[in-house]
């Protein structure tokens, strides 16, 4: 269950929430450390369980995520309303390769990357942590 | 114009600028104790180009940005074309000794407790993501 705020007027999400928020969008941000630096990029991804896979070509996500730690957000705001939510998912990021469990179903997911490249290397990043807010009226069922 | 390896459009600084102004809502990371963080933010852009956030004392956000380099990322993106663009600034960020900063900051940057950080952007990139079918989005190929 989801919980208010009444000082902030934030509502807190829960996980599964998040997971279905996540679950329902395609493009996102990706944050790493680069020697400590933070980067940012925006990048296609699809939900699996609760891991978000992204492809990329070598550069610094493959470079300084695989066995590091990494940040994802999503997020949709309303300008007009002062309304939306956001969702941050922390956790390890790591590349799968053949030699994984799960190469070939990871491989079978509809990660299609906007831009062009080959983006042949396939990268999940398992959370430990999600937490949603949301701001303005709550959402109706 | 010049394309990079994956085929989007590289903007340059005075069309990142123009886009920083134009938009509103930004994604700051941090390091946060060794950890990447990515947080929404409502943010505003200074005479000097300097992108202006308010910040709550004490949040992790505060915590992380006294004098460290910090990226800010700012796009839009139209899933049914798939298209749109992103910049990404680099630069230190300190708090803002101003009292005016808060109240000069407007409406839209309601909230917090009224500490203001600034984030002087010294590299700044950009790419944009022609709708497909358009000139430059051609080479889209889905496998």
């Amino acid at each position: 269950m989801s919980t208010h705020d009444a000082h902030t007027g934030i509502e807190w999400l829960d996980r599964e929430e998040c997971l279905a928020l996540l679950a329902g969008d395609e493009i996102g941000r990706l944050a790493v450390l680069d020697g400590g630096t933070p980067v940012i990029f925006p990048v296609n991804y699809r939900l699996d369980g609760s891991a978000i896979v992204i492809r990329t070509d070598p550069g610094t996500k493959l470079d300084d995520g695989p066995r590091g730690r990494a940040c994802f957000e999503i997020d949709h705001f309303e300008r007009a309303e002062h309304t939306g939510w956001s969702v941050v998912a922390v956790g390890r990021l790591e590349e799968v390769t053949k030699y994984d469990r799960s190469h070939e179903h990871v491989q079978s997911l509809p990660v299609a990357p906007w831009a062009g490249g080959e983006k042949a290397h396939w990268m999940r990043l398992v959370p430990d942590r999600i937490t949603g807010r949301r701001v303005g009226p709550a959402k109706r069922a | 114009m010049e394309v990079d390896r994956d085929g989007l459009e590289v903007l340059d600084r005075s069309e990142c600028m123009r886009l920083l102004r134009r938009a509103s809502l930004g994604h700051v990371g941090i390091n946060s104790g060794s950890l990447p963080r990515v947080l929404p933010v409502v943010y505003s852009l200074d005479q000097s180009g300097r992108i202006l956030i308010r910040t709550n004392v004490g949040s992790k956000l505060d915590a992380a940005v006294q004098d460290a380099v910090v990226a800010f990322e700012v796009d839009d993106f139209d899933a049914r074309h798939e298209s749109g663009w992103s910049v990404v600034a680099t630069g230190v960020a300190h708090t803002v000794d101003d009292p005016g900063a808060p109240r000069r900051l407007g409406a839209r940057c309601a909230g917090g407790d009224g500490r203001v950080v600034a984030i002087t952007p010294e590299m700044i990139t950009g790419r944009r993501l022609p709708p497909a079918g358009t000139d430059g989005g051609g080479h889209r190929e889905h496998p």
